[in-house]
């Protein structure tokens, strides 16, 4: 276990939950599956602290429990969906693109939740639209009234599709340590009979009228729903796909290939390394206007890194997606640009030679890789030391004999360089998470100064003050101050980007370790 | 096994022939003066008579075997000379063009080494023999006879001058390769005709590209289609380019085409950390913090 990742996570809950809970996510980090007690001693946080926030990391899906002892419950935190944290805004852009302004609110609400019941998603979401739309008067009145059956119907789209399931519950919560399932076929599905859409008017009504706690019931006060993230992570995974086709092809090969997915889909097991067989005339379905179809097949057979392979003839052609080996190429890629970048482009040349060729000797490098033999032996050497490369001792005979030569043998052990980059990569996230904490929290008094002018300028404009008035206080920010409060979010976002990249990487990785796993 | 006499009457006409072309013969041309024998009947006679030293074979710039009448004056020169002389010579000779170290004459001839080191000297003295060094053994002496020219393999060939691998050289090649290729693939793009068809069109052929770099005049050598294959490769295994085989005639044609990468250069890269030399040494406490990162600051204030 990493103490990047580590670090890593303990950062993240702190950003996200505060620091008790972080304490505590951390002491489960480090000591694995525990009980309550022993988490308090080890945290010196009181009793009531640390349920508090074993209750957070429940209702965020980050800890799970299970039978320690006779009647008491211990906990293990998921420390993989810590990071998926970082992923949040990912999930949130991929559900607007595909499904607009009400299907990302239902998101976004659904991941701050971590868990939530139906009525509390649709009612949040239609409160937060509501308070979006108010500055546009273009939005007819009317539409605004159905909102919550629209949020409804989005909802009830993503929870068929997938993207949201269902959370198990206790068959029998009077024991002390409950155990949570729940059937299959209730995963994806929400009967009707469970939404009670004039309570969810009524309430979304009382709510905006300024009552906080509104005393409506809802048939569904029981059920709790949470994002299914292993369906967003195939879609990821595809694009990452799709993506890599495009740049080097072009996008119709990128459709092309997004139509063998939807029917790979249709007859396989998305998580199989290799998907059941499709057929062109299947695809050809798919595609009625594409014009070189036969031929962006064969393309994406030669140039799409292994993904797409030709089994057969029957059909006009059977192809079948094989997406392990397209995170092994891209993988190879991935370190191949990190090789190149880190150590130049000769190197890079080294490292995929001796890949390529599993194994060499020193002397065939230098002449393949056309590199002089000392640059080309410091070159071996570095990236030897950085872990890059391993070497391998051969001896002709095992008797020892100074005519008996040994013959060292480079050679590339692909899963620990990707697990060395995933160490770098949780390191580099926590590094500039360190850093974005300490420029927010240096400037945080003219960031505060900026929000608190902000708030009186926003609310003078609602309440009718004049241009005067509202200049006046604008000029309580003067000109350096405010190019320095652009300058800091400016940083803030572009470190923000970063992380966001980065885990990108971290996706890829993961995808890669995940299918060599399947393999063994 | 050709009858012996037959054997004979053809040993006396290649030597009759070689006589005739000064400059030497071919298999060809054995074959054109007597057509009803058999390829394997000639190899037999050649490697009689250049076991018995009549004849030498050389090798021409474009890979064609050529038989000589061996020049007796070569032996003549030496005539005078003493018999070790003699001897050594002898052992260079046979060497050809791969040379030969002292210390292999040594074991050779049996004489002492300080009695080689003498005649090697008296020898390369009287321009009969020359010494140089190899590429892959740049210490050692490699001796040849004066009027050959040492094999690609000892000189490394294109890529060395001096027996110094001429790595600027290489690198301007590589990439003046690859702007032709990567030239030829954007101009691909606009051909209509589907996929298949834009992909043949950013294919060139080895031959292309040697063409390409002999005009540009960037070489003062002459490069051979090997040379530029094998810096093709290097543009192969730098993932800029991929090669495919088509054949032409009987022959195989190497074809080479630019590709991008698959992916864009990932954010590890473009952030301080990931190409950061004390990545290893950062944390949280001691002198490398991400607090106190010098790089971070820089990074951050780039555009500031
Ligand atoms: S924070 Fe600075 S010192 Fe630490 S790894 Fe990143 S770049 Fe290097």
């Amino acid at each position: 276990m990493s103490c990047n990742l580590q670090k890593c996570c303990y950062k993240i809950l702190n950003e996200y939950f505060g620091d008790i809970v972080a304490r505590v996510g951390d002491a489960l980090f480090q000591k694995g599956l525990n009980p309550l007690k022993v988490i308090c001693a080890h945290t010196k946080l009181p009793y009531s602290k640390v349920s508090e926030a074993l209750a957070v990391l429940v209702q965020h899906n980050l800890v799970t429990w299970e039978e320690w002892r006779p009647q008491i419950p211990g906990y293990t935190l998921l420390h993989d969906r810590i990071l998926l944290i970082l992923r949040f805004p990912r999930y949130v852009y991929l559900v607007r693109e595909q499904y607009g302004e009400e299907g990302e609110m239902v998101v976004d609400v659904l991941l701050k939740e971590g868990q939530a019941t139906a009525s509390s998603i649709i009612i949040t979401s239609c409160i937060k639209l509501y308070e979006a739309a108010t500055d546009e008067s273009a939005v007819a009145k009317g539409s605004l009234e159905q909102k919550h059956i629209v949020v409804r119907n989005h909802l009830l789209k993503l929870i068929e599709n997938e993207f949201i399931q269902r959370c198990p519950s206790p068959q029998d919560s009077s024991v002390p340590v409950p155990v949570l399932s729940i059937k299959e076929d209730q995963l994806y599905s929400l009967p009707s009979e469970l939404l009670d859409l004039k309570a969810l008017q009524q309430e979304i009504q009382l709510r905006r009228a300024g009552n906080t706690k509104p005393a409506v019931t809802h048939p569904d006060a029981q059920i709790y729903w949470r994002v299914n993230y292993d369906r967003f992570h195939i879609e990821f995974r595809d694009s990452e796909i799709r993506n890599c086709v495009v740049r080097r092809v072009d996008p119709l090969a990128g459709e092309c290939l997004g139509a063998m997915l939807k029917v790979s889909y249709t007859r396989s097991d998305p998580w199989a390394s290799s998907m059941n067989v499709v057929t062109a005339s299947e695809i050809r379905d798919q595609l009625k206007d594409l014009k070189y179809l036969d031929q962006y097949l064969k393309i994406l057979e030669d140039d799409s890194g292994g993904c797409v392979q030709k089994v057969g003839d029957a059909g006009g052609g059977q192809y079948r997606l094989n997406m392990a080996n397209a995170y092994e190429t891209m993988t190879h890629t991935l370190i191949d640009n990190i090789v190149q970048e880190r150590f130049g482009s000769k190197a890079a040349r080294i490292f995929r030679l001796i890949r390529k060729h599993r194994m060499m000797e020193q002397d065939q490098i230098g002449e393949l890789s056309m590199i002089g033999k000392k640059e080309a032996n410091l070159l071996s050497y570095r990236l030897l030391h950085d872990n890059f490369l391993r070497i391998h001792e051969q001896r002709k005979t095992l008797a020892p004999s100074p005519a008996n030569k040994i013959i060292y043998l480079f050679h590339v052990d692909m899963n620990s360089v990707v697990r060395m980059i995933l160490e770098w990569c949780y390191k580099g996230l926590y590094n500039l998470m360190v850093q974005r904490e300490m420029r927010a929290n240096y400037n945080r008094r003219l960031l505060e100064k900026r929000t608190r002018v902000d708030t009186i300028v926003e609310n003078l404009k609602q309440s009718g003050g004049s241009e005067e008035q509202i200049q006046e206080v604008e000029e309580m920010v003067t000109p350096s101050e405010r190019s320095l409060v652009e300058q800091v979010l400016s940083t803030q976002d572009k470190l923000f980007d970063a992380e966001t990249g980065l885990d990108d990487t971290v996706f890829i990785l993961q995808m890669y370790l995940y299918y060599q796993m399947q393999k063994e | 096994m050709a009858a012996p006499d037959l054997a004979a009457e053809v040993e006396q006409r290649v030597l009759q022939l070689c006589g005739e072309f000064k400059q030497g013969i071919t298999y060809q041309i054995i074959q054109n003066d007597m057509p009803t024998l058999k390829l394997q009947h000639i190899v037999e006679i050649i490697n009689k008579l250049l076991a018995t030293s009549r004849i030498d074979m050389l090798k021409k710039d474009d890979d064609v075997l050529v038989f000589k009448l061996r020049d007796p004056g070569s032996l003549h020169r030496v005539k005078g000379a003493e018999p070790e002389e003699q001897v050594v010579y002898k052992i260079i000779e046979e060497s050809g063009t791969q040379g030969i170290w002292a210390r292999e004459i040594r074991a050779k001839s049996n004489l002492h080494l300080n009695t080689v080191d003498k005649v090697l000297r008296k020898l390369e003295s009287k321009k009969l023999i020359k010494s140089f060094n190899s590429v892959s053994a740049p210490k050692k002496k490699t001796y040849l006879l004066y009027n050959l020219e040492p094999d690609r393999s000892l000189t490394g060939g294109a890529w060395y001058s001096d027996q110094h691998f001429d790595s600027e050289f290489v690198d301007i090649l590589n990439q003046q390769c690859w702007r032709f290729l990567e030239q030829r693939a954007v101009r691909a793009r606009q051909v209509a005709g589907g996929p298949i068809a834009v992909r043949n069109a950013s294919y060139v052929a080895s031959k292309e590209v040697l063409k390409h770099i002999s005009d540009l005049g960037i070489t003062k050598v002459q490069l051979s289609i090997e040379d530029i294959e094998t810096i093709l490769e290097t543009l192969v295994f730098d993932g800029k380019v991929e090669r495919s085989v088509a054949s032409e005639g009987a022959e195989g044609v190497k074809l080479y085409r630019a590709v991008t990468g698959l992916l864009p250069t990932p954010t590890l890269m473009c952030i301080p950390c990931g190409v950061c030399p004390l990545i290893k040494e950062c944390d949280d406490v001691g002198n490398v913090t991400p607090i106190k990162c010098r790089y971070m600051k820089e990074w951050l204030d780039l555009e500031w």
